[in-house]
C-alpha cells in the first residue's frame, strides 16, 4: 500500500485522534498554584454541585468564569458566567489533554518499509539481530544491553574494550543500528580505570573492578571434544565452542582446565567469551509463538505479571568450580551475560588455592558459549573508574533505527588506564513476517512458565537449524538500500 | 501481580487490549472527559468472590461508593479484594487499526527473494496495548482512584444517596 494512501487511512480512521487525559485534584489553599493553562477548571463543591469553568479567573476569596453548574446528578443548574467562593469549594479539578505518546511512535514507523534478505527467508530465526554495536578502529568491540528487550527491562551494561590500545587521549566509539530493531540508548560512557605498568583491570560480577596481573593461560584443557588449550591460549578470535544437546537444550557439559603453578595471593579466573546464537534462535522463537499478540503480550509483562521465568534461568552462565584440597570441588561463581556478538572479558574471583596445580571446571550449556581465552590473574585490589561524557552528547534518550551511526569522542587523561564501554538503554525488535505462521500465543506462555520443559521440546528444531544459523545471522545484516 | 497471575494473564492477552467493563459508549473520550462531570467506570470485586460494577460515586475513608443498576452501594473498603477504575475511553481500538493497517502495507511485493518487513506489529501492538491502559487504575490504594468518582472530594454529607441518579 503506498504510504500516502496509508496515511490518508489512518487519518480518516481518526488514529491521529487519540489523546490522553491528564488529571490532577487540587485542594482550594492552592488554587494559585494551578497553571491556567487547561481549557476547564471544575469546582466540585462541598454540597456536591459541581461548576465547570472555562476562560477563569481566581480573584481573591473566589473563582470566577463563564461555564456550567450542575447538581448532584449533573442536571444543569445554570449557565454563563458564573462565581463562586473558595470556602464553598471542596476540590478543584485541571485537566489536560495530549495527544497520546503512542501515536508519536507509530508516526515515526508509518511508512516504513524494509527489505528482508534471502537469508531470512530460508532460515527466519537466523535474522540479524543486535542491541546497539560500538566500534573502535573499525573492529566491533562491544554490544550493549543485549537483555534489555523491553522498556521495563532497560538496562546499565559495562563491557570491556581489551583490545584497545591504551595510552591514547581521544577514543572514538562508533555506535551502530545493524538490526531490524529500534534502540533506545539513554546513554553511552567511557570509563577509563588507572592502574600500576604491567597491570590489566578486570570487570567483575556487579560491574566491580579489579587491578591484577596476568598469569597466562592454562597449562591443560580438556573438554568432551578433548584438549581446548590452543583455541583458549590468547584473545585471538579462535573459539572453542559445542554444539547443543539434541534433546535437551540445557544439557551441560564440563571443562577442566589446570595451571600448573598458580602463584600466590588472591587469584580469579579471566574469561574472554560471548554466547551462541542459541539464545537468539529462542528469543525470536518466543515472538514467533506470540505472532501477532506480541505486542499486548510484551505489554503484559510490562506490567510486572511474568518478571520471574524464562528460558535464561535454566540456560543459566558459566559456572566456575575449584577443587579444594580434598578433591572436592566447591562452586567459585558464575559469569552470566547476553549476547552473541562481541567478546567480552570478565573475570571471576577464586577462593584461595589449596593445592598446586590448580583445577578449575567450567560448567555450562551445551552449544551456548563461544570462549575465546582463559587466563589466570594475580589480583591486587579493587579499581575506581573515572567515567567520561562524549564530547557533544547527544540528546537523551537517542532512538535509532536500522542503519543508523553515531559517533562518541572521548578524551582520555594521560596515563595507563584500561577502558571499559558504560551503555544504557533498551530495545525493541521487529517482528518478521515469516515468525507469524508460527503464531501460538499459549507454547510462548509455555516457554516462560515451564522453560525447563520448553528446551526439550525445542530441541530438535534448533539441532535442525544449528549448522546454518550463523552464516545466515551475519548474511543478514541490515545494510542501507 | 504475582507470578502465577502474570502467567494467566498473559495467556489471556490474546483477547486483546484492556477493557474497562463500561456499557458501550459510555466513557467519554479523552477530550471529552475534561469537560466531564460524571464518574469513572469501577470494577469492583470482593473478597467474598461478589462484583459490582458501576459508576464510581465517592471514595470515603472506609467505603467505596458505586451506582450500579440505579442504587447507590457502600462497599466498606476492608470487604474489597480489588478493583479497576477506567476514567475514560482511551481510543485503543484506532491504534489498533493502524498497526494492521501498517502491517498490512507491508505486504511483500516485486519479487521472490525481496520481502518487506513488517515494522508495526511489536512496536505498533505494545503501543496499542499501552494506550489501552491509559486512564485505568488498577486500585491498590484509592487515592488515585477517586480522582474519576463523581464526587471527588468524598459523598457529601447529608446527601439522599436515593436520589442519586445514573448517567443517561
Amino acid at each position: 500500500m503506498p504510504v500516502v494512501l496509508l496515511l490518508a487511512v489512518v487519518l480518516l480512521l481518526g488514529g491521529c485522534d487519540v489523546k490522553r487525559l491528564h488529571r490532577e485534584l487540587v485542594e482550594p489553599g492552592k488554587l494559585a498554584a494551578i497553571d491556567q493553562r487547561p481549557p476547564y477548571l471544575k469546582a466540585h463543591l462541598r454540597d456536591g454541585r459541581v461548576l465547570v469553568l472555562s476562560d477563569w479567573s481566581s480573584e481573591g476569596t473566589g473563582v470566577r468564569g463563564t461555564g456550567r453548574m450542575f447538581d448532584i446528578n449533573r442536571n444543569l443548574l445554570a449557565e454563563g458566567a458564573l462565581a463562586v467562593a473558595l470556602d464553598s469549594v471542596a476540590l478543584f479539578e485541571t485537566n489536560v489533554v495530549h495527544t497520546a505518546g503512542a501515536v508519536a511512535g507509530l508516526g515515526v514507523l508509518t511508512g516504513a518499509s524494509l527489505a528482508l534478505s534471502a537469508y531470512c527467508v530460508s532460515n527466519p530465526k537466523a535474522c540479524f539481530g543486535s542491541c546497539p554495536t560500538f566500534y573502535v578502529d573499525g573492529r566491533l568491540e562491544a554490544e550493549g544491553f543485549s537483555s534489555s528487550v523491553l522498556p521495563s527491562l532497560e538496562a546499565t551494561d559495562v563491557d570491556a574494550l581489551w583490545r584497545v590500545p591504551q595510552g591514547r587521549t581521544v577514543v572514538d566509539v562508533r555506535m551502530t543500528n545493524e538490526a531490524y530493531e529500534t534502540h533506545v540508548v539513554r546513554f553511552v560512557h567511557l570509563l577509563a580505570v588507572p592502574h600500576a605498568a604491567g597491570e590489566r583491570v578486570f570487570a567483575t560480577a556487579g560491574d566491580r573492578f579489579e587491578r591484577g596481573r596476568l598469569l597466562g593461560p592454562p597449562s591443560r584443557c580438556a573438554g568432551p571434544e578433548g584438549d581446548c588449550a590452543r583455541a583458549l591460549s590468547a584473545f585471538d578470535g579462535i573459539e572453542r565452542s559445542s554444539h547443543a544437546d539434541s534433546s535437551d537444550l540445557a544439557a551441560r557439559e564440563t571443562l577442566e582446565v589446570e595451571w600448573a603453578e598458580p602463584g600466590e595471593g588472591p587469584l580469579g579466573i579471566v574469561v574472554a567469551r560471548r554466547q551462541t546464537l542459541l539464545s537468539t534462535y529462542l528469543f525470536y522463537q518466543a515472538l514467533a509463538f506470540m505472532g501477532r499478540q506480541a505486542g499486548s503480550m510484551l505489554a503484559t509483562i510490562e506490567r510486572g505479571g511474568t518478571r520471574s521465568g524464562g528460558w535464561a534461568p535454566a540456560l543459566g552462565g558459566i559456572e566456575v568450580f575449584v577443587e579444594d584440597g580434598q578433591g572436592a570441588w566447591v562452586r567459585a561463581g558464575e559469569d552470566q551475560e547476553t549476547g552473541p556478538l562481541a567478546s567480552d572479558v570478565r573475570m571471576i574471583p577464586l577462593p584461595r588455592p589449596e593445592r598446586t596445580p590448580l583445577r578449575v571446571r567450567l560448567r555450562m550449556a551445551k552449544g551456548l558459549w563461544r570462549l575465546d581465552w582463559l587466563a589466570l590473574a594475580q589480583l591486587r585490589g579493587e579499581a575506581h573508574p573515572l567515567r567520561l561524557e562524549p564530547m557533544a552528547p547527544p540528546a537523551s534518550p537517542l532512538v535509532t533505527l536500522p542503519g543508523d551511526e553515531h559517533l562518541y569522542r572521548f578524551h582520555v587523561p594521560m596515563g595507563p588506564h584500561e577502558l571499559f564501554l558504560e551503555s544504557r538503554g533498551y530495545y525493541l525488535e521487529w517482528m518478521r513476517d515469516e515468525w507469524l505462521v508460527e503464531e501460538d500465543p499459549m507454547r510462548a506462555v509455555l516457554m516462560l512458565a515451564q522453560p525447563d520443559d520448553a528446551l526439550k521440546r525445542l530441541a530438535p528444531g534448533f539441532k535442525a537449524k544449528e549448522a546454518g544459523m550463523e552464516r545466515a545471522f551475519w548474511s543478514s545484516r541490515y545494510a542501507r538500500p | 501481580m504475582r507470578a502465577r497471575d502474570g502467567w494467566l494473564a498473559l495467556a489471556l492477552v490474546a483477547s486483546g487490549c484492556a477493557h474497562s467493563g463500561a456499557p458501550a459508549h459510555w466513557l467519554p473520550r479523552a477530550v471529552d472527559a475534561a469537560a466531564e462531570t460524571h464518574g469513572g467506570w469501577a470494577v469492583v470485586h470482593m473478597k467474598d468472590r461478589g462484583r459490582h460494577a458501576g459508576e464510581l460515586l465517592a471514595v470515603d475513608a472506609d467505603s467505596v461508593f458505586v451506582l450500579e443498576e440505579g442504587a447507590c452501594v457502600g462497599l466498606a473498603s476492608v470487604a474489597i479484594s480489588h478493583a479497576l477504575v477506567t476514567g475514560y475511553d482511551s481510543e485503543a481500538g484506532k491504534l489498533g487499526g493502524w498497526t494492521a493497517l501498517g502491517a498490512v502495507s507491508t505486504l511483500s511485493h516485486g519479487y521472490v527473494l525481496v520481502l518487506t518487513l513488517p515494522t508495526w506489529l511489536i512496536v505498533g501492538g505494545t503501543m496499542a496495548s499501552l494506550q489501552s491502559h491509559a486512564g485505568r487504575v488498577d486500585v491498590a490504594t484509592w487515592e488515585r482512584a477517586r480522582m474519576y468518582a463523581r464526587f471527588p472530594q468524598g459523598l457529601p454529607p447529608g446527601i439522599d444517596r436515593a436520589s442519586l441518579r445514573p448517567k443517561p
